[in-house]
């Protein structure tokens, strides 16, 4: 019973009444009109245009959200400091440029910094991965290690990526750090001198 | 299964366990500090899995933290 009354004063108000909460295209073109007569630089225009008809039709439903009866409807719901898709910042924006950068970081193809670091054994010129390291396999290694996207790696390297360059040393010193390990290691495995084997005489 | 584990024993080097093939790459790049073309004759496997293995050791090991990146 109270549904259809709710019905039929949305229905009513479909035709008329909601004619006072937006304006009539007529009223926009007069007002951007005016507003394109004030300013006087197109650009500006366009961008005001569309943050006073967003902010008109936000507005409009928030009007139209407080005629609707009773407390517990279900309602429209607009968070005006929600970033505007349409905005002029967000245009010509790399959103997607993180997650391409990461495919050179750790690759599911293999064809990464570590790959990279590996072929060339780690070996570095001029501060970057020396890169003639790849020209010394054979065409059938080279074909089997991708050398090809190895060299893609190389160029993003040199435009100084921070991740990558602590890739590489973190590389480097794992190396090292074991290559200390080992030594050490060595140095227990040899064998005790012949004074060790001696029993001390009681 | 017991085919797939023929065809394991079939394919590994002898003296290598197919199972600790990982470790040995791994050792004989940083213990011994050969490159991939020494590993790769060494153990008698494609030099392409022999980075593929070495490489999946090293995001391993710096993955969990042990080496500060």
């Amino acid at each position: 019973m109270s549904k259809k009354t709710v019905t039929e004063r949305l229905l009513s108000l479909s035709t008329g009444k909601l004619s006072c909460f937006c304006p009539t295209t007529e009223e926009f073109r007069k007002r951007e009109d005016s507003e394109l007569t004030q300013s006087g630089q197109p650009g500006l225009h366009l961008k005001h245009s569309l943050v006073t008809r967003q902010g008109a039709a936000v507005s409009s439903l928030q009007e139209f959200n407080g005629s609707l009866p009773g407390i517990i409807q279900s309602r429209f719901f607009i968070d005006s400091n929600w970033p505007s898709l349409l905005s002029f910042e967000n245009r010509g924006r790399p959103a997607m440029q993180a997650s391409s950068d990461d495919e050179f970081h750790d690759s599911e193809a293999g064809i990464d910094i570590y790959a990279l670091f590996n072929a060339v054994n780690g070996i570095i010129r001029n501060g970057v991965l020396d890169v003639s390291e790849l020209d010394k396999y054979s065409p059938a290694d080279a074909e089997a290690l991708n050398v090809s996207g190895l060299r893609e790696v190389w160029k993003h390297t040199l435009t100084g990526c921070s991740q990558c360059r602590e890739i590489i040393t973190a590389l480097n010193e794992l190396r090292g750090a074991v290559r200390e390990v080992a030594e050490t290691a060595d140095r227990d495995d040899q064998p005790k001198s012949d004074r060790d084997h001696i029993k001390p005489i009681s | 299964m017991n085919n797939r584990n023929d065809n394991a024993k079939e394919d590994h080097i002898p003296g290598i366990n197919p199972e600790h093939i990982s470790e040995i790459v791994y050792r004989k790049w940083k213990h011994e500090g050969k490159d991939l073309r020494q590993i790769a004759r060494e153990i008698k496997r494609p030099i392409g899995e022999v980075q593929r293995i070495l490489s999946q050791k090293q995001k391993l090991l710096i993955r969990k933290g042990s080496i500060k990146r």
